[in-house]
Formats: structure tokens, C-alpha cells, sequence
């Protein structure tokens, strides 16, 4: 069972949703995005999206795209990402890593390489925001022969007939990004989520964690069952 | 209906004509500071409003790059160009032109022009890039010859990056060609062979601003200027019976400003 699968099957066992926190690596430098990404299991994530610095982050709001700046600004590369998760996997081998960012960088390291490296490294899964299921062919074998989960991303928008497309090809489990938008923004209201879970939940039996944000201080929400 | 236009700050500087005269129509121009500020950077912007509000909002691409249908869209509307350029060289000469020389940032333009003379093989179509400072100086747009095929803005075409995949900023001494990437139609024929991708540096597109206005009291604009260099650079190669069509895309009259500074006059 991958770390993805092992973690949801033990938060459902205790009854919980799963915090899953963003971080982007190297952000402000290598060093201490590294020591974040090893504090966030203690401090309470079950699941942790390694953002992949890229120069044009067209579906971030101002506060990650300011994140992916500095993260360049202070040599971030693939390599170098992949490499943090090693170091991270060293002392952590349960909680799962989701890499998340753009195709462009992905596609010029080179798909089969790239799945090969980052499962050695210990990624579990990828999120490559602009690369829609229908071009998906590039990573979907080398993805799955490297045992990466890809992660399909979901939207108040997509309709009911695109939604079981987006989900045929999605596994690991499904980012529902809750609001119409950019990363960061805003939050969905209770409300909008208990219209929208029911109609994402009949489409799927993979988990469906939601994008909140997290302005002054944390606020979680048990998901609706 | 409530008009949004999202441009690079840079631009917003070098183009202040057009801000203004945009402003005059009605529409709020929206400088936009990330990145260099530059078309690029304007780009994701105005997705990023798409994106937050696509219920009631309609995206506009100037160009024949970004997500599918906009580079078809806007290629069949440009494609009056080429038209128009066929019926009336029909007209005065009786023949299809033998070169057409356009030039290119997004290359909505020279799409525009270069569309419906796909077909005719006879007729040479040549795209004029934007080479900066020189095509090898690190400081240029000219994505087909110094780019590699890639990813942005939803759709796959050449563009400026570095080794890792990142995105480069473009440069060059006129906003409408200061773009990383180019029309992915454009990568295409640039790869099938049907049309040729040559460039036009900074100095070269300024001294051709200057000789077009004196020589036919045509101010081009600084993007069409490219294609007026090179085509005084192909022309004496061409025996005197070729018939050569240099799309104007543009007026130069937003161009002056830059133009002086360049030259050293104060306006």
C-alpha cells in the first residue's frame, strides 16, 4: 500500500480528516525550508505538499507566487527539490510528500526521469497544476511505474461529465480547490462545501481533503462525512 | 460592459499612448508589477482573474498564443490580413505576392497575414523575431531561434527558458514582441519547414523606423519596424521583378516616445 492509501486508511480508522499543509521548498532558502518540512509531521500534518518553485505560477494568488520568487532567488531546481526529500525521507518514513507545481519544468527534466528520481526520493504523489488530463499521457506510465500517485485537481466549476473524465484519470486522492480562483484567496463557506462534497463524493471513492486558507490563525474543519 | 486590461508595469511606461487612449475608451488598465512586468507577466494576471471569475467574465488574447481555441481564434480573425493582402495584390498585379515579411512576438499579426497563403507554396513567409540586443546577447525574444519547445500559458510552442525549465524574461526595445513564447502555429510551421524564422535586433528595427518614415512618411510601428529591417535586408538579394509585402501591423506614433529616448532627443 502506498504512504498516500497507508495515511488515509489510518485517518479514517481514527475517525479524523487530514491536515495537509503546503510548503514551498526553498523558501527563503534550502536550509530552512528543509527544517519546516521536517518540524510540519510532529506539529501535526498527516499529509505534506512540497511546493516546486516555477517562474510563472499563473494559478497562485500574490502570497506563493511571492514564496516561488524567493525560492528561486535562492537556487531552487528539481534536483535540488527531490534532494530535499530525500534528506526529509531519512527521518520520516510514514508521512506521504506530494510534489506540487507546473508541467514546464517537469517536462524539461523529462517525465520518465523525473518519476524515477522523485520515487527514489520518496515522493508519493504529483499535483502539475496546468497539465489537464486530456495531455496527461506524458506522466500517467512513468508515473505509474515509478508507484506516483497523480493527483487531479477538481473545481466548484467542473462540470458533472468532466468531472468523472478528471477522475478516471486521477489517483492518491482528489484536490478539490473549494473555491472559484487562485491559491490563497479565499476560503469556501460551509455552506458552498455542503452543496459541492455530496456531488464530488458520488463521483469518487478516493479521499477529498479541500483547499482551505489559513489567514491569522489555523482554521480547520472536520470535512462532512 | 466593464473592461479590464492587464499589462506589465514596463509597459504601461513604454506605451503610455495606448494606456492613455485606452483609458479614454473606457477601460481600466491594471499595471502589473510581478516578474518584469512585461507581457508575460500580464499574461498570467489576466488568467488569474479569469480564473477567479469566469462566470461573468469573457478572457481576450491579443495574440495566437495561450490555451486552446485562442491561438485558432484569433489567427481566423487576423487572417483579414492575409485576405486582404491576396485580393488586393490580385488586383494590382495579377499574381500572388512571392515573399511576405511580418513580424513576430506572439505573431497574431504575421498569423493573420501568413494564414490563408499556407496553400500557395510559391509564396516565401518570413516571421522577423525580435532579437534584442543580438540573438546570441542573452537579451532577445526571439523564442524559435534561441528557444526550446515547452509548456506555458496553455499551450506547448518554443520558448526563452533556462536549463531547469524556467521561463526567461524576453527583451526587447518593443512591448508588442517582448514575449518568452510565440503562437504554437508558429512552432509549427517553423518546424514543417513552411515558414522561415529569421530575427531583427533593437538597432536594426530603429534605424528601419527612421528609414520607413522618411523614405515613404510612414511611421511603423516599432514591432512592424522589424519586419521593414529585414526586408531591406532581403530586398536587394530578390531580383526587381519580386513582388515583396512587409506587413505594417501597427502605427508608430505610440512608438516616438521610445524612439527619442533611444536617438537622445527630449521631446
Amino acid at each position: 500500500m502506498s504512504r498516500i492509501a497507508a495515511r488515509f486508511k489510518a485517518l479514517a480508522a481514527e475517525g479524523r480528516g487530514a491536515l495537509i499543509p503546503y510548503l514551498e521548498a526553498y523558501d527563503p532558502d534550502r536550509a530552512t525550508s528543509l527544517e519546516l518540512l521536517r518540524a510540519m509531521p510532529a506539529a501535526g500534518a498527516d499529509l505534506i505538499e512540497v511546493g516546486m518553485p516555477f517562474s510563472d505560477p499563473s494559478a497562485d494568488g500574490p502570497v506563493i507566487q511571492a514564496a516561488a520568487l524567493r525560492g528561486l532567488k535562492a537556487g531552487a531546481t528539481l534536483v535540488g527539490v527531490l534532494d530535499m526529500v530525500a534528506e526529509f525521507r531519512k527521518e520520516d518514513d510514514a508521512t506521504p510528500v506530494i510534489l506540487m507545481g507546473y508541467v514546464n519544468p517537469v517536462e524539461s527534466y523529462g517525465y520518465e526521469r523525473f518519476c524515477k528520481d522523485a520515487a527514489a526520493a520518496g515522493v508519493d504523489g504529483l499535483i502539475l497544476v496546468d497539465l489537464p488530463p486530456e495531455e496527461g499521457a506524458v506522466i500517467a506510465a512513468p508515473a505509474q511505474a515509478a508507484g506516483l500517485d497523480i493527483i487531479r485537481l477538481v473545481a466548484p466549476t467542473t462540470p458533472d461529465a468532466r468531472l468523472s473524465y478528471v477522475l478516471a484519470h486521477a489517483s492518491g486522492f482528489v484536490y478539490y480547490v473549494s473555491i472559484v480562483g487562485i491559491t490563497g484567496t479565499r476560503s469556501a463557506s460551509a455552506h458552498d462545501l455542503a452543496g459541492a462534497i455530496p456531488r464530488i463524493r458520488a463521483a469518487t471513492d478516493l479521499p477529498l481533503p479541500l483547499v482551505l486558507v489559513c489567514a491569522r490563525q489555523s482554521r480547520l474543519l472536520r470535512p462532512p462525512a | 460592459m466593464k473592461c479590464v486590461i492587464y499589462m506589465g508595469a514596463t509597459d504601461v511606461e513604454r506605451q503610455k499612448p495606448n494606456v492613455f487612449r485606452m483609458r479614454l475608451l473606457g477601460a481600466e488598465v491594471v499595471p502589473v508589477t510581478a516578474g518584469a512586468g512585461t507581457l508575460k507577466d500580464a499574461m498570467n494576471e489576466a488568467m488569474r482573474d479569469w480564473v477567479a471569475n469566469v462566470a461573468d467574465t469573457y478572457m481576450l488574447i491579443g495574440t495566437v498564443a495561450g490555451p486552446h481555441p485562442y491561438p485558432a481564434m484569433v489567427r481566423d480573425f487576423q487572417s483579414v490580413i492575409g485576405e486582404e493582402t491576396k485580393a488586393q495584390m490580385r488586383a494590382a498585379e495579377g499574381r500572388l505576392p512571392d515573399v511576405v515579411v511580418a513580424a513576430i512576438g506572439g505573431g497574431s499579426n504575421a498569423m493573420g497575414i501568413f494564414y490563408p497563403f499556407l496553400d500557395d507554396v510559391s509564396v516565401r513567409l518570413i516571421g522577423v523575431e525580435a532579437a534584442g540586443h543580438g540573438l546570441d546577447s542573452g537579451k532577445t525574444a526571439a523564442s524559435i531561434e534561441r528557444g526550446r519547445p515547452g509548456v506555458l500559458h496553455g499551450n506547448r510552442t518554443y520558448l526563452l527558458q533556462n536549463a531547469d525549465g524556467q521561463i526567461d524574461e524576453a527583451h526587447s526595445i518593443s512591448a508588442g514582441l517582448d514575449y518568452p513564447g510565440v503562437g504554437p502555429e508558429h512552432s509549427w510551421l517553423n518546424d514543417i519547414g513552411r515558414a522561415e524564422y529569421v530575427g531583427a535586433t533593437d538597432t536594426e528595427a530603429l534605424d528601419a523606423f527612421q528609414l520607413c518614415t522618411r523614405l515613404e512618411g510612414i511611421i511603423p510601428a516599432l514591432e512592424s519596424a522589424h519586419a521593414v529591417a529585414y526586408a531591406a535586408k532581403l530586398a536587394p538579394t530578390l531580383s526587381k521583378d519580386t513582388l515583396l509585402v512587409i506587413n505594417l501591423s501597427g502605427r508608430g506614433d505610440k512608438d516616438i516616445f521610445t524612439v527619442a529616448e533611444h536617438l537622445g532627443v527630449t521631446l
